[in-house]
C-alpha cells in the first residue's frame, strides 16, 4: 500500500516538475562569450518575467534600450546574441539589452511588452520564428521598432510580400531560410543519383513546416525522389521517437535504394531535433546526415556530414546590422527588404564523412565556408583557414 | 636622325608595353572562364548570384595566382555589386574609359583602362529569367611597368651611347676643319651612311629580341598562369591537411579544366617523388589525369613536341621535397612557337614602319649636311634637284604622318564624342575643306609663295590638333577635323608647285614619285605609330603631339628647305573657279578624270580604307591583322610608284600604264569580292593577293596621272602647278563620293561587303577598259 502511494507522489511530483518545466521562462542556458564577459555586467530583470539584462561596463548611461524577446532554448540564440553584443554593443556601448524568454506564451510575451514599453523601450528584437510570428500579428501597430532575427522565411510564411519591398510597418524582418532550389543544387552535388531521403522535422514547428518541409516534399515528389516523412514530435520521449523515425526512414530507404548508396537523412531546422544529434548521429548509421542548419557541423562526433544554409551567426550579423540603420535613423523598420545573408554557408565534416566512409564532391569541398577534419578539428572557418593547425 | 633612333626604342617599347598588358588580360580572361565554367550550372539551376557560396574561396583562387589582380568584383544584372575583393585595404577609385588594346577574342568581355588600372567585365550565363550578372577584375599595371622597365633598361642606354656616336660622326661629316679635308666629301656621305644604318640595325636588333623575349615570356606566362589557377583551387585539400582520396569528381575537374583552354595538350597531378639526391632519380607519378588512361603511369613527356608546366600545389611545413604534388600542364611547342611567331609579325609591321622613317630622314640628314657643308660658299641654289627633293620630302612626310596618326582610331574617336554613334560628319568635312583650299591654294603658289602655302598646312594642322585634342563633343571635333582638311590642301598644293619647280621637265614624273613615295611611308609608319601611341596615350596626348610635330615641320620648313627659285616651274599662272571650267572643255582632261582618276580615288576611300577593313573584319581577321594586311597594300603602292614613275619618265607611255592600273584594281576588287561566290569559302591567300593586286593598281596610277594631267592642253595653257590645283581638287570628289558610292553598292547587295567591293570593282574595270578605247592622240600633248 505505502509502495503504491510512494508510486502515486511520485508519480505526481513527476507530473509537476514537468509542467514546471514546460513553463519554464528562465535563462540560465543563455551564456555570453568569453570576450564579451569583460564588457558586459549581467543582472536579473524583473522578477516576475525572469528577464536578463545587459549592459556594458564601457557606457556610464543607457541612450538605448533594446527588448529581446524569444519563445525557448535554443543554441542559436545563444551564438545570435552573442553577436548582437558585439555588433550592436560594439558600436553603441551605451545599449542596455533585456532578454524575456516568454516560452511560446504569447500572453506573457505581451505582458512582457507593456511592462517594458513603459520602460521606454528603443526596440524590440524578436529572436525565433514563434517570436516574429507574435511580433507580425501582435506588435505590427506599434511605434516601436522591432526587428526579426533567426527566424523562418517571413514572406514563405505570408508575413511579407516579396523580399525587394519592406513589410511597410514598424516590422524589420530577415530570414535564415534559403531558397529551396540552392539545397536542392547542392544536394545533388552530393548525391548526383539521389533515390530517398528521409526529411527529419518537428510537425509542430509550424514555420519550419511551411518554409522548408512542405515545399522540399513538392519538389521531391515532381522529381521522382523517394521520400519518408520524418515528424517527430516534440516531447518527452523525443529521443526515442527519433530512433524509432529513423529506423523506419532507414528501411523506408533501403526499399527503395538497396545499399543506400544513393540515399541521406535531410534534417530540417526544427530545433527540437537538430539539438539531438547524438542520437541523430548514432541512428544514422552509413548514411549520411544533411542539413539545412550549418552549425549541426560541428567538432563533434555528432556532428552532422554536411549542411547548406545560413551560418545562425552571419543571420544575426546581418539583425544586428538592421538594429543599426534604425537607431541612427538612416532607414525606417518599413522600408528595409527582407534580410537574407548572402551567399549561405557549406560546412562539411570530414570526421563524419570518413565514418561512414563517404567522399566529398570537390566542388562542395571547394565551396565550403567551414570544413572540419579527420579528427574533428575545425580546418576552415568563415573561409579562411584556420591558422596554428597541428601537423 | 638621333630621333629616329628614339622612334625605333619608343616603338619597341609602346610594343612591348602593348604586348606584355594584352598577355596578362588575357590570361586573366583565361583564368576568370574557370570561375564562369565553375558557376555556371547554378545559374542554370536558377540560383540568384547572391546566393553561390564559392565567391571567397575563388576570389582567393584569382587573387593568389595572378599578382596583376587588385580587386575581383561580381554583379548583378542590374549592377549592383554582389561580391567584391580586393587586394587592398582602400577602396579603388579610378575613373575607367574604353581600353584601347584589342584582344584576340573579345566575346563577352568590356575592356577599359584608367591610368593605373585595367578593368576586365565579362557577362556570366543568363539564367532562367534571362538575367545575366558579371564579373568585373581590376588589374593593375604596377608590376607589368616595373618589369618592363627592367627589360628595356640596357636598350635606353644602347640608345644615349648610339646617339653620341652618331652625333660625333655627324659633326666630322658636316665640319670643314682642314683636320677633316683629306677625306672626300664622297666619303663622309658613305660613312655615316653605313654608320647610321649600322647603328639602326644594331639598335633594331636589339629591341626585336627583347620584344620577341616579352612575347616569349608572355605567352609562357598564360601557360603558367592556368597551371598555377588549378594548382590553387587543389591546393587547400593538402593545406587542410587532407587527402585527396576522400574527394570525388578530381578527374572530372582535371578533364573539365583540359577542355576548356584549346591550348592545353594534357594536364596531370603528378606526385614527385625523390628517389635519392640526384635530380635522375626523380619520378613523377600520375595521380589524376585529364586522360584517366594515364592514371598511376609515370610521366614522362615528349619533350620534343611539348613544353611541360609546373605549378606546385600548396606546401605545408609537413610534407617534404621527398613527395611533391605537383600539377603539370603539356602545351604543344607549335602553339608557344606560333604565337610568338605571330607577335613577331605583328612587331615587323613596326619595324617596316620606324625603317621607312630612318630611311627617309638618312637621306633628309644628307641633304642637311650638304646644306651646312656649302653654308659659307654659296646660295640655296647650288643645291640640286635631289638634294632638294629630300629635304621637301621631309616636310611633306611630317604633314601625312600627322594626319595619319589618326586614322587607325579616329572613327572610335568620334563614335566616343557623339554617344557611341558613328557620324560620318567629321570625315566629310575633312575632304570638302581639302577640296576647297585648293583652289586659293594654287593661286598662292602660284604668286610665288610657295613656302608660305605650306607654312599655312602646318599652322592650320597646329591648330587641328589642339583643337581636337580639347574636343569634348563633336562639334569642335569636326572643326578641328575641318582645319585639318584645310591644313593637308595648303601643304599639298605648296608641296606639288614645289617639287615641279625644282625639278627639271624630263624628271618630272620621279618628281611626283616623291609626293607618292613620302605619302605611303607617312601612312605605313603614321598608321601604325599613331595606334600605338594612342594606346598608352590617349587622343590627347595624341593631338598634342602632332600639334608639337607640326611646330617642328613649320621650324624645319622656314629653316632648312630652301626658296625655290621655280626655274622649271609655270605655276606662275593664277588659277582661278573659271578655269575649272575652261578644263571641263578639255576632252583629254575628262577622260583622264572620270575614267580614272576618280574611280581610283573612290577605290582608296570606298574600298581600301571603309569596305574591306569590314570583310576582313567579316572574315575573323583582328584589328592589327587588318592593319598589317592595309600596310601591305601601302608597301606595294610605294614600291610599284618607284617602278611605275621611272618606266613613264623612260618610255612616256602613261595612257598605257594608267589603263594597266584601273585593270589590276579592277581585277584585284573582283576577285577580293567574288572569291566567296568562286570558292564556296573566304580564303586568306585570295584576300591578300586581291589587296597586293590593288596595291599595285595604285602605286600605277599615283604618279603617271600626274604627268598625263601636264601632257593635257588645259596644262600648256593654265600651268601645270594651277593644273594639278584643280585635278587635285577635282580628285577630291573620288574620296568624297567613294564611301557613299560603295556603301550604296553593299546595300544594294543585301549588305554583303564582298558583293559590293566586286561591283565597284567590275565598274572600275568597265572604265579601265573605256580610257583607252575613247582616248585619242590629239587629246594630249607629248611632251608635258
Amino acid at each position: 500500500m505505502l509502495k503504491k502511494a510512494i508510486t502515486v507522489v511520485y508519480l505526481l511530483l513527476f507530473s509537476y516538475l514537468n509542467i514546471v518545466a514546460q513553463t519554464n521562462y528562465n535563462l540560465d542556458w543563455l551564456t555570453i562569450d568569453e570576450s564579451l564577459k569583460e564588457t558586459w555586467s549581467i543582472t536579473t530583470g524583473t522578477e516576475e518575467f525572469e528577464g536578463k539584462v545587459f549592459r556594458s561596463n564601457e557606457s556610464e548611461n543607457v541612450q538605448y534600450k533594446i527588448l529581446i524577446l524569444c519563445s525557448k532554448k535554443s543554441s542559436s540564440y545563444i551564438l545570435a546574441f552573442n553577436k548582437l553584443l558585439e555588433v550592436v554593443g560594439g558600436r553603441f556601448p551605451n545599449t542596455e539589452f533585456i532578454f524575456y524568454n516568454f516560452n511560446k506564451n504569447e500572453d506573457r510575451a505581451s505582458e512582457i511588452v507593456t511592462y517594458e514599453a513603459d520602460n521606454d523601450i528603443t526596440m524590440i528584437v524578436a529572436m525565433g520564428s514563434e517570436a516574429m510570428i507574435f511580433s507580425a500579428e501582435n506588435l505590427s501597430s506599434s511605434d516601436i521598432p522591432v526587428v526579426t532575427c533567426i527566424n523562418k522565411d517571413p514572406v514563405l510564411l505570408g508575413y511579407v510580400d516579396d523580399y525587394k519591398n519592406g513589410s511597410g510597418t514598424n516590422i524589420a524582418y530577415t530570414s535564415v531560410n534559403v531558397p529551396l532550389n540552392v539545397n536542392i543544387e547542392w544536394l545533388l552535388k552530393f548525391k548526383p543519383n539521389l533515390k530517398s531521403m528521409t526529411i527529419l522535422y518537428d510537425p509542430d514547428h509550424s514555420s519550419v513546416v511551411k518554409s522548408e518541409v512542405l515545399p522540399l516534399m513538392e519538389y521531391l515528389k515532381d522529381s521522382g525522389v523517394f521520400f519518408y516523412d520524418g515528424a517527430i514530435k516534440s516531447g518527452e520521449s523525443i529521443e526515442e521517437d527519433i530512433a524509432i523515425t529513423m529506423k523506419k526512414g532507414i528501411d523506408f530507404m533501403e526499399e527503395n535504394d538497396p545499399g543506400l548508396d544513393n540515399s541521406l537523412f535531410w534534417l530540417t531546422s526544427s530545433t527540437n531535433i537538430f539539438s539531438k544529434m547524438e542520437v541523430i548521429a548514432k541512428q544514422a548509421g552509413n548514411v549520411p546526415v544533411a542539413s539545412s542548419v550549418p552549425n549541426t557541423v560541428n567538432s563533434t562526433e555528432d556532428s552532422a556530414m554536411l549542411a547548406f544554409g545560413i551560418d545562425r551567426r552571419n543571420s544575426a550579423n546581418l539583425a544586428a546590422l538592421y538594429i543599426l540603420e534604425i537607431l541612427t535613423g538612416n532607414s525606417s523598420p518599413g522600408e528595409l527588404p527582407v534580410g537574407v545573408v548572402t551567399p549561405p554557408d557549406i560546412s562539411i565534416s570530414f570526421f563524419a564523412a570518413s565514418k561512414v566512409g563517404e567522399r566529398i564532391p570537390f566542388e562542395i569541398f571547394e565551396n565550403a565556408s567551414f570544413v572540419y577534419g579527420y579528427d574533428g578539428r575545425k580546418l576552415r572557418e568563415y573561409n579562411v583557414t584556420v591558422e596554428n593547425r597541428e601537423e | 636622325m638621333c630621333l629616329t633612333f628614339v622612334l625605333l626604342i619608343f616603338v619597341g617599347y609602346g610594343e612591348a608595353r602593348r604586348t606584355t598588358y594584352t598577355y596578362r588580360i588575357e590570361t586573366t580572361i583565361l583564368q576568370s572562364d574557370t570561375f564562369i565554367d565553375i558557376i555556371d550550372p547554378f545559374i542554370e539551376a536558377g540560383f540568384p548570384l547572391t546566393m553561390y557560396s564559392g565567391y571567397n574561396s575563388i576570389a582567393d583562387v584569382f587573387l593568389e595566382s595572378n599578382r596583376d589582380i587588385s580587386v575581383f568584383i561580381v554583379k548583378d544584372h542590374n549592377g549592383q555589386i554582389v561580391y567584391t575583393k580586393s587586394r587592398f585595404d582602400d577602396p579603388i577609385d579610378q575613373e575607367f574609359s574604353i581600353a584601347k588594346i584589342n584582344l584576340v577574342d573579345t566575346n563577352n568581355v568590356l575592356l577599359k583602362e584608367s591610368l593605373d588600372m585595367f578593368s576586365i567585365e565579362r557577362s556570366l550565363p543568363e539564367n532562367r529569367d534571362g538575367n545575366s550578372g558579371s564579373i568585373e577584375i581590376l588589374l593593375s599595371k604596377d608590376i607589368s611597368e616595373n618589369y618592363l622597365n627592367n627589360e628595356f633598361d640596357y636598350i635606353f642606354k644602347a640608345l644615349i651611347i648610339a646617339s653620341l656616336l652618331l652625333a660625333i660622326v655627324f659633326y666630322i661629316s658636316t665640319s670643314d676643319k682642314k683636320i677633316f679635308e683629306p677625306i672626300t666629301k664622297r666619303l663622309k656621305d658613305s660613312f655615316i651612311k653605313v654608320f647610321y644604318l649600322v647603328l639602326f640595325i644594331t639598335l633594331g636588333v636589339l629591341v626585336t629580341f627583347t620584344t620577341v623575349e616579352v612575347n616569349y615570356i608572355g605567352v609562357r606566362g598564360k601557360a603558367d598562369a592556368i597551371g598555377t589557377l588549378l594548382a590553387r583551387r587543389l591546393s587547400p585539400v593538402i593545406e587542410l591537411g587532407l587527402e585527396f582520396k576522400d574527394l570525388k569528381d578530381v578527374d572530372t575537374i582535371l578533364v573539365d579544366f583540359k577542355n576548356r583552354y584549346d591550348m592545353i595538350d594534357s594536364v596531370s597531378l603528378i606526385t614527385s617523388e625523390m628517389g635519392g639526391s640526384n635530380v635522375e632519380d626523380q619520378h613523377d607519378y600520375i595521380l589524376y589525369d585529364s586522360n584517366p588512361v594515364q592514371i598511376g603511369q609515370e610521366f614522362s613527356p615528349d619533350l620534343k613536341r611539348h613544353l611541360v608546366f609546373d605549378a606546385p600545389l600548396y606546401f605545408t611545413k609537413g610534407d617534404t621535397v621527398k613527395n611533391r604534388l605537383l600539377i603539370k600542364i603539356k602545351v604543344p611547342r607549335r602553339e608557344i612557337n606560333m604565337a610568338v611567331l605571330n607577335s613577331l609579325i605583328n612587331f615587323s609591321a613596326l619595324i617596316i614602319g620606324c625603317g621607312l622613317i630612318a630611311m627617309l630622314f638618312l637621306n633628309v640628314g644628307l641633304a642637311i649636311a650638304a646644306t651646312l657643308r656649302r653654308r659659307h660658299e654659296i646660295s640655296d641654289s647650288a643645291l640640286n634637284t635631289e638634294e632638294s627633293l629630300q629635304l621637301i620630302k621631309a616636310a611633306y612626310f611630317l604633314v601625312v604622318f600627322i594626319s595619319a596618326m589618326a586614322v587607325p582610331f579616329f572613327p572610335l574617336l568620334v563614335s566616343e564624342l557623339n554617344s557611341g554613334k558613328i557620324s560620318s560628319l567629321p570625315f566629310m568635312i575633312y575632304y570638302l575643306t581639302f577640296a576647297g583650299v585648293l583652289i586659293p591654294s594654287g593661286n598662292m603658289s602660284g604668286k610665288g609663295r610657295i613656302k608660305e602655302t605650306m607654312a599655312i598646312g602646318f599652322i592650320s594642322e597646329l591648330i587641328a590638333g589642339l583643337l581636337i585634342a580639347f574636343s569634348t563633343s563633336l562639334p569642335l571635333l569636326t572643326i578641328g577635323r575641318a582645319m585639318g582638311g584645310v591644313g593637308q590642301g595648303f601643304f599639298l598644293i605648296g608641296f606639288q608647285s614645289y617639287v615641279i619647280s625644282v625639278t627639271p621637265p624630263e624628271k618630272r614624273t620621279q618628281g611626283a614619285a616623291i609626293k607618292v613615295i613620302a605619302r605611303n611611308s607617312a601612312l605605313i609608319a603614321g598608321t601604325a605609330i599613331g595606334a600605338l601611341l594612342y594606346v598608352f596615350m590617349g587622343y590627347r596626348n595624341l593631338f598634342i603631339l602632332s600639334s608639337a610635330i607640326s611646330i617642328l615641320g613649320f621650324l624645319y620648313l622656314i629653316l632648312m628647305v630652301p626658296r625655290t627659285t621655280q626655274k622649271f616651274g609655270t605655276s606662275s599662272k593664277k588659277l582661278e573657279l573659271k578655269n575649272i571650267s575652261y578644263v571641263f572643255k578639255d576632252a583629254g582632261f575628262i577622260k583622264v578624270l572620270l575614267l580614272t582618276g576618280i574611280p581610283a580615288k573612290m577605290g582608296i576611300t570606298g574600298v581600301v580604307n571603309f569596305a574591306v577593313p569590314l570583310l576582313m573584319g567579316v572574315m575573323g581577321y583582328t584589328p592589327e591583322s587588318i592593319g598589317r594586311y592595309l600596310m601591305l597594300f601601302f608597301i606595294v603602292s610605294m614600291f610599284t610608284t618607284k617602278i611605275a614613275s621611272k618606266h613613264t619618265d623612260k618610255t612616256g607611255n602613261t595612257t598605257g600604264i594608267l589603263f594597266l592600273s584601273a585593270l589590276m584594281g579592277g581585277l584585284g576588287m573582283l576577285a577580293l569580292g567574288l572569291q566567296e561566290v568562286i570558292l564556296g569559302y573566304n580564303s586568306s591567300v585570295v584576300t591578300i593577293m586581291g589587296l597586293f593586286v590593288i596595291g599595285i593598281g595604285n602605286g600605277l596610277i599615283s604618279a603617271p596621272i600626274i604627268t598625263q594631267i601636264t601632257k593635257t592642253k588645259s596644262s600648256q595653257k593654265v600651268g601645270h602647278g594651277p593644273m594639278i590645283a584643280v585635278y587635285t581638287f577635282l580628285e577630291r570628289f573620288g574620296h568624297i563620293l567613294g564611301p557613299g558610292v560603295v556603301s550604296a553598292l553593299i546595300a544594294v547587295s543585301n549588305n554583303r561587303t564582298a558583293i559590293g567591293i566586286a561591283l565597284f570593282g567590275a565598274i572600275t574595270l568597265f572604265l579601265g577598259l573605256l580610257f583607252p578605247a575613247i582616248t585619242r592622240k590629239k587629246d594630249f600633248n607629248q611632251i608635258a
